[in-house]
């Protein structure tokens, strides 16, 4: 294993998938065709296929990789979580990398992905700050979908069928799938305010909970309702010891929006480190700064964002 | 069976058991009715709700909400239905116009 990720370290991609096929198989032979240990080999012929561009291939063991978890781990639901969560992130890698319908594909099966995690968690006890970082994820994805450059079979890649292939007939059309995400998007995130009110989490976090709102509203253009959202942070953050610092966190710099993701580790709900993936698969906007906030009306604050 | 073993042992008291559990679970069947009907008629399914019941079935069960103006009217109606009856009526509709044109 390790001799092929220093192959594919240094980009040696032939050697790498021999080494990674090679354990593969011995696996299967070994241990049977349904064993676990197959499965960090799988993510390596994963990693060389994508890195190779070899996107058939890719496709095939995700999909293999799919259909063996949810056979191994149908009675343990926290592993079964855990790697459908791995096989939704190789998803959005793969989305990063690709063009037009493949990577709308990728970016619906990953959301798909995320659900069935959700589904699972929510039949387990204690799990409601996972589900809120989850919740967040699928909101991420729906502005991705909507920034999307070609939205051609959407509709049919969500309803109609789970692959990467058109199925024609019956569709929504671009803009009703844009209101439906903005619907589902506000939804997603007034859900996740309920569950941190829930756990009766600190003002700061449910300030940035509130900023995140106003971010969505912000992203579809809707900056009255951003701005109430905004000004409702605000109010939130009066009620904290560390007033000035966190305003000046959240509106004191220029913050590309949307924020990446949450650490549902944690209680408190923080950016983490997404390598940019969300930048690249969406046009970027950005939040509206604390002085533009205080002074604006709702017409100038249209001119702030259209000038 | 419970019941019956107690009721020979203690005639009275386990007449009195059984009417008192009649009695609650008579109430609670009425209190079922009146506070659980309303919840189930009243409200269609989020968009949310909608997505993450499509993400856990086959294509063909999967739902589709859009809003429709039903004709004689201008205001929108969030309708719902499944992707296999959407193909049906447009399959059906489509044989319909086809006899109406021979």
């Amino acid at each position: 294993m390790e001799d092929g990720n220093r192959y594919l370290e240094q980009g040696d991609l032939g050697n790498a998938d021999a080494i990674f096929f090679r354990l593969f198989d011995s696996l299967r032979a070994n241990l049977g065709l349904y064993n676990a240990q197959q499965i960090s080999a799988i993510d390596r012929i994963l990693a060389v296929s994508l890195a190779a561009r070899d996107h058939d291939r890719f496709i095939k063991y995700l999909g293999y990789h799919e259909q063996l978890v949810t056979r191994l781990y149908s009675d343990d639901t926290a592993t079964l979580v855990s790697e459908l969560q791995r096989n939704a992130r190789w998803h959005r890698t793969a989305a990063v990398n690709m063009d037009d319908e493949l990577r709308s594909w990728h970016l619906i099966r990953s959301r798909t992905l995320i659900w069935q995690s959700i589904s699972a968690l929510e039949t387990l006890p204690d799990t409601d700050l996972e589900i809120a970082a989850l919740l967040y994820q699928i909101t991420l994805s729906h502005f991705e979908l909507s920034n999307n450059a070609s939205r051609r079979g959407r509709t049919s890649m969500e309803v109609r069928t789970d692959q990467p292939a058109l199925v024609s007939g019956w569709a929504l059309s671009g803009r009703e799938t844009d209101q439906r995400s903005y619907a589902i998007g506000t939804e997603l995130l007034e859900r996740i305010v309920r569950i941190y009110a829930r756990q009766q989490a600190a003002a700061e976090t449910m300030a940035r909970i509130t900023t995140y709102q106003g971010d969505w509203h912000m992203l579809f253009d809707r900056h009255d309702r951003a701005l109430t959202y905004y000004r409702q942070a605000i109010g939130l953050l009066n009620n904290t010891s560390e007033r000035d610092d966190l305003l000046q966190e959240l509106f004191g710099q220029e913050t590309a929006i949307p924020v990446a993701g949450f650490d549902a580790t944690g209680r408190y709900l923080q950016p983490i480190d997404s390598k940019g993936q969300s930048e690249e698969l969406s046009q970027q906007k950005w939040r509206l700064r604390l002085a533009d906030i205080i002074d604006a009306s709702a017409t100038n604050v249209l001119e702030i964002n259209h000038g | 069976m419970g019941n019956t073993r107690q009721t020979q042992r203690l005639p009275f008291i386990g007449h009195g058991l059984s009417a008192l559990v009649s009695v609650i679970v008579l109430t609670a069947c009425a209190s079922d009715t009146t506070t659980v009907q309303p919840r189930q008629v009243s409200r269609p399914p989020t968009p949310a709700e909608v997505e993450q019941y499509n993400a856990s079935v086959a294509p063909e069960q999967r739902i589709v909400c859009r809003s429709e103006t039903p004709v004689g009217s201008n205001i929108p109606v969030r309708t719902c239905r499944l992707a296999i009856d959407i193909d049906e009526t447009s399959a059906f509709h489509r044989e319909q116009l086809r006899r109406a044109l021979r």
